[in-house]
C-alpha cells in the first residue's frame, strides 16, 4: 500500500516548508500565551469587572442603608411617643391609688372566676371612655411587666422595655409575613439593640440618631460579609473600607431623610390648597398614606446601581466585555480559527500541490511510475505524508501550547485538556482541507488549475472565516457585527466549534464529525480518481 | 516467450480536433530495435504514454509481455526502462540522491552497474539536480532508466541535448544494450541516430504510421542514383535516348538523374565514356529521401 521511497522522497521534498510552517506557528501559539499569562491585556477586562462589582456592592449598602433607616427611624419615633404617653398616663394621670384600686379589683374579679375579657368589659363599662382606655392600657401593662410576687412598677425603664417589647412584637410580626423567620427575627434583635442605644444616648430626635446610628451598624456588618454578583461571590473587604462603607450609607440616609421632607412639604402643601377645611390630623393621615408607597420608590431609586441606570442592551455588553475571557478569545478564535491555521493552510495549499499535481504538470512523477509502482499507492502513499505531517505539525503545537500553559500558570482559564482538544480539532480541520486540496492535486494534471482552485477554495473558507469571527459569539456583543455572523456558514472552519470546546459542551463533535467525513471522502476521491485519470508523462 | 515483446493494435487516443493517434498498429519483436520518427505533435510521445499506461486509449489493443498495458501497468514496469522526453526530476538535492532513490523504488540493490553507466557518460552525480544543465539531466535520467538492466527500453527523444560526443557514447552504450539481447523503441527527430542504431524505422505523421522501413533491405538495396552532367548539348540528347530509368532531366543545366541498379554500374561506365562527361556524382539515398517518399507518393495517390 504504502511506498517507503515514496514517502522518504515525500518527506525530502517539504521538510523546509513543513518546519517552516511548524516553527512560525508554534513560535505564535506561545507569544499569545504568555502574552495572555503576564495579563497585560486583560488589565481592562478586570478594572471592568471590579468597577462592576463595587458598583453592586455600593447599591447593596444603600439600598440596605435607607430600608434599615427608615425601619429604625420609624421604630424610634414609636417608641419615643409611646413612653411619653405611656409615662404620661401612668404616672401622671393615674396616681397610686387609683392604680392600685384598679388592679386590685381586676385581681378580685379574675379570681371569682370570670375571663380577662369579660373582667375588662364589666370594669369598663362603669367608667367614661376616656377613662376606661386609661384602665385597658393599664392592665396591659400590669399583665406584661408585673414581677414574680405581683408587684409592679412604674418606672422609666420599665415602661421604655415594654414598648420594646411591643415595637420589637409588631416588626417581628410584620416581616414574618413579608420575607420569613430569618429576616424577621434579625430585625428584631436589630431593632432591639437600636433602641437599647437609642436609650442609653439619651437622644430625643430619632431621626437624628438614626442618621448616624445606622451607618456605623453597617459598615460593621458589611465589611465581614460576601456578596454574590453575576454568579461571583466576593468579599466586600477586598473593595471597600469601613468608612467608605459608612460615608456611602450615610450619603444614602441623608439624601433619603431629604427627599422624603421634601416630598412630605410638598403633599402637605398640596392637599392644603385642595382641602383647606381639613383638620391637621386629616392632613397628616393623607401625607402618611401617600408617603409610605413613596418610600418604596425612594429607596430603589437611590440604591439603583450604574448598570440599572443603562438600557438592558448596553448593560448586558458591559457585562460581556467585563467578563471577557481574554484567554477563550485569543486562544481559542484568534489562534485556532484565524493566526494558527493560516500557516498551515498555506502548507497543505503548497504541500498537495507538490505531492500530485505539481509532479504531473512538471512530468517528473514518470520515474515513481515507470517503476513497478501502482498508482494507488503513489496517492495513498502521497496522502499518507499529507495526514502524518499534518498531524505532526499539530502535536508540535500541542506540546508547545503545553509547556506554555504550564509556564503561564494559573491566569489562564484552559485547561490541558481543552487545549489537547483544540489541537485535535484543527488537525481534523485541516485534514478536511487537505482533503480538498488533494482533491485538486490529484484531479488536475495542470498545476496552475490545482493550486487556484483548491487553495482559492482553502483561502475563502480562511477569509469568510475571519469575517465570520466579527459575528460569532465569541467576540463581545459591543464589537459584534451580527450580519457578518452569515459568514460562518459559507466556511467549513466553523465546523470547528472551539467555543463548544472550551465551554465543556459536546456539539463539537459532530461537527468534527463532519469535517471527518469531508476529509475521508475527499481523499477517496482523489485515490480513485488518479487511478483512472491520464497522465501526460 | 513470444517473438513480440511489444504488440499494439489498432491503438487510437483521439484528443478532438484532428490531434491525437489513430489506429497505430505495429510490433517490436523481441531484441529489435525500432525507431520513431516523426514531426513535433506526430503521436510520438503519445504512441509511448500509451504502452507505458500512463494514457487510457480509446480504443485498441497493447500488450506488453503478453499483458495489457493499462491494467497491468505496474506489472509491465518490471521489464522496461523508460526515459521521457521531458526531463523533469522529483524535488531531490542532487543526482545520487534521485539515482538512490529509484533504485529503492525498484528494489534494486547492487549499483555497480548504474557507476558504470554513468562513468562512460563521463555524469558526475553529486551535483544539484536544480543546477544540471539539460544535457546532464538527460544521462541522469538515462543512468535511471538503465540501471536495472531491463529487457525493454523506451526511449522518448532520448539524445537531445547531449553534445556530438556524449551522443557517440550514448550510441555506443545502446549498440551494448542491443548485443545483449534488448528491445528498445526510441524516438527522434534525426534520421542519421535512427539509421545507425534501429532495426526498423516507423515515421508518424499526424497521428498515423506512414510507413515501416527494414533498416536491412534499406542498407541492401541494389538500386543506385547518379547524376551526370554533360558538356554539350548533344551529348546529353544522345544519352536520354540510351535505356536507362531516367527520373529526372535538367536541360538547361545538361544535367540527368538516372536510377541503375548496382550490377548494371559498369555498362553505364562504358557508355559513358563515348560522351564529354563534365561530371557524375551518386545522389545518397538517405532514411528521410526513402520515408519522404513513401509519404509524397501517398499524397499522390490521395488525389
Amino acid at each position: 500500500m504504502l511506498s517507503k521511497p515514496l514517502f522518504k522522497q515525500s518527506c525530502k521534498a517539504n521538510m523546509g516548508l513543513w518546519s517552516f510552517v511548524t516553527g512560525i506557528t508554534c513560535v505564535i501559539l506561545a507569544v499569545l500565551i504568555l502574552v495572555i499569562g503576564n495579563l497585560s491585556v486583560g488589565t481592562v477586562s478586570s478594572s471592568m469587572i471590579d468597577m462592576f462589582i463595587s458598583n453592586s456592592i455600593e447599591a447593596s449598602v444603600k439600598r440596605q442603608a435607607t430600608t434599615y433607616y427608615d425601619m429604625t427611624e420609624t421604630a424610634l419615633t414609636n417608641f419615643d411617643e409611646n413612653t411619653t404617653s405611656l409615662d404620661y398616663l401612668l404616672n401622671t394621670s393615674l396616681d397610686e391609688q387609683q392604680k392600685s384600686q384598679i388592679i386590685s379589683t381586676y385581681n378580685l374579679l379574675i379570681a371569682s372566676g370570670k375571663t380577662d375579657e369579660e373582667v375588662r368589659k364589666l370594669m369598663s363599662s362603669y367608667l367614661p371612655e376616656e377613662q376606661a382606655l386609661a384602665v385597658g392600657t393599664l392592665l396591659d401593662y400590669y399583665l406584661a411587666m408585673k414581677a414574680e410576687d405581683g408587684t409592679i412598677d412604674y418606672s422609666q425603664n420599665t415602661i421604655n422595655e415594654y414598648i420594646l417589647r411591643i415595637i420589637e412584637e409588631e416588626i417581628y410580626q410584620q416581616l414574618e409575613a413579608e420575607t420569613g423567620v430569618e429576616a424577621a427575627t434579625y430585625a428584631r434583635q436589630f431593632i432591639h439593640q437600636a433602641v437599647t442605644d437609642f436609650v442609653a444616648s439619651n437622644s430625643d430626635n430619632p431621626g437624628e440618631y438614626a442618621t448616624y446610628y445606622i451607618p456605623s451598624v453597617l459598615e460593621e456588618v458589611f465589611y465581614s460579609q460576601s456578596i454574590e454578583t453575576d454568579g461571583e461571590t466576593v468579599a466586600v473587604a477586598d473593595y471597600f473600607t469601613k468608612e467608605e462603607i459608612n460615608s456611602t450609607a450615610l450619603s444614602a440616609i441623608l439624601s433619603f431623610r431629604a427627599e422624603l421632607t421634601y416630598k412630605t412639604n410638598q403633599l402637605r402643601q398640596e392637599i392644603l390648597s385642595e382641602h383647606p377645611e381639613y383638620s391637621q390630623q386629616q392632613v397628616e393621615q393623607l401625607i402618611a398614606a401617600e408617603i409610605t408607597s413613596f418610600k418604596t420608590t425612594l429607596i430603589t431609586k437611590i440604591s439603583k446601581s450604574l448598570l440599572d441606570d443603562l438600557s438592558e442592551d448596553v448593560s448586558t455588553s458591559l457585562k460581556e466585555l467585563g467578563q471577557m475571557d481574554m484567554g477563550e478569545l485569543v486562544i481559542g478564535s484568534m489562534f485556532f480559527k484565524m493566526a494558527g491555521i493560516l500557516l498551515p493552510i498555506v502548507y497543505i495549499i503548497m504541500a498537495s500541490n507538490n505531492l500530485i499535481s505539481a509532479q504531473v504538470d512538471s512530468g517528473s512523477m514518470a520515474y515513481v511510475l515507470s517503476t513497478p509502482t501502482k498508482r494507488n499507492t503513489v496517492s495513498i502513499t502521497q496522502m499518507a505524508y499529507l495526514v502524518l505531517s499534518l498531524f505532526a505539525m499539530f502535536a508540535c503545537t500541542t506540546v508547545v501550547g503545553m509547556i506554555c500553559l504550564a509556564i503561564a500558570g494559573s491566569s489562564i482559564t484552559i485547561t490541558y485538556g481543552q487545549l489537547a482538544l483544540l489541537n485535535l480539532g484543527a488537525f481534523i480541520t485541516m485534514f478536511a482541507i487537505s482533503g480538498i486540496c488533494f482533491l485538486t492535486s490529484s484531479w488536475f494534471n495542470r498545476s496552475k488549475l490545482s493550486m487556484s482552485i483548491g487553495g482559492g477554495l482553502s483561502m475563502f473558507f480562511f477569509v469568510a472565516t475571519i469575517l465570520g469571527l466579527f459575528g460569532s459569539t465569541s467576540i463581545p456583543n459591543m464589537m459584534r457585527v451580527d450580519a457578518m455572523n452569515f459568514f460562518n456558514y459559507l466556511s467549513i472552519i466553523s465546523l470547528f466549534d472551539c467555543l463548544s470546546i472550551l465551554e465543556g459542551s459536546l456539539t463539537f463533535l459532530w461537527k468534527l464529525a463532519i469535517l471527518l467525513g469531508i476529509g475521508i471522502v475527499t481523499y477517496i476521491i482523489s485515490i480513485v480518481k488518479f487511478k483512472k485519470k491520464d497522465l501526460p508523462l | 516467450m513470444s517473438d513480440n515483446v511489444i504488440t499494439v493494435k489498432n491503438l487510437t487516443k483521439d484528443y478532438g480536433k484532428g490531434r491525437g493517434i489513430f489506429e497505430i498498429s505495429f510490433e517490436l519483436r523481441r531484441g529489435e530495435t525500432l525507431g520513431f520518427i516523426g514531426a513535433n505533435g506526430a503521436g510520438k510521445t503519445t504512441t509511448l504514454r500509451n504502452i507505458m499506461g500512463f494514457l487510457k486509449c480509446d480504443s485498441g489493443e497493447i500488450e506488453v509481455e503478453g499483458m495489457n498495458a493499462w491494467q497491468d501497468a505496474e506489472k509491465i514496469k518490471k521489464y522496461i526502462g523508460y526515459v521521457p522526453g521531458e526531463i523533469a526530476f522529483p524535488d531531490l538535492k542532487t543526482g545520487t540522491a534521485f539515482i538512490k532513490s529509484q533504485a529503492e523504488l525498484l528494489a534494486l540493490k547492487d549499483m555497480t552497474y548504474a557507476n558504470q553507466l554513468a562513468c562512460k557518460l563521463q555524469l558526475d552525480l553529486s551535483a544539484g539536480l536544480k543546477r544540471m544543465s539539460k544535457g546532464m539531466k538527460q544521462k541522469t535520467a538515462l543512468v535511471a532508466a538503465l540501471m536495472n538492466d531491463p529487457e525493454i527500453l523506451i526511449l522518448d527523444e532520448a539524445t537531445t541535448g547531449l553534445d556530438p560526443l556524449m551522443r557517440l557514447a550514448f550510441l555506443e552504450i545502446m549498440e551494448e544494450e542491443k548485443r545483449k539481447g534488448k528491445s528498445i523503441i526510441i524516438t527522434s527527430h534525426l534520421y542519421e541516430e535512427l539509421e545507425k542504431i534501429c532495426d526498423r524505422v516507423a515515421l508518424i505523421d499526424k497521428g498515423h504510421i506512414i510507413n515501416i522501413i527494414d533498416m536491412k533491405k534499406f542498407c541492401s538495396r541494389t538500386l543506385r542514383e547518379f547524376k551526370i552532367e554533360f558538356k554539350n548539348k548533344n551529348d546529353y540528347k544522345d544519352f536520354c535516348k540510351l535505356d536507362y530509368q531516367i527520373i529526372r532531366k535538367q536541360p538547361n543545366f545538361n544535367q540527368v538523374t538516372i536510377s541503375i541498379e548496382k550490377n548494371a554500374l559498369s555498362q553505364l561506365f562504358k557508355e559513358l565514356s563515348m560522351f564529354d562527361v563534365k561530371f557524375i556524382s551518386e545522389v545518397k539515398y538517405t532514411l528521410e529521401n526513402a520515408l519522404l517518399a513513401n509519404l509524397k507518393n501517398d499524397k499522390v495517390d490521395e488525389k
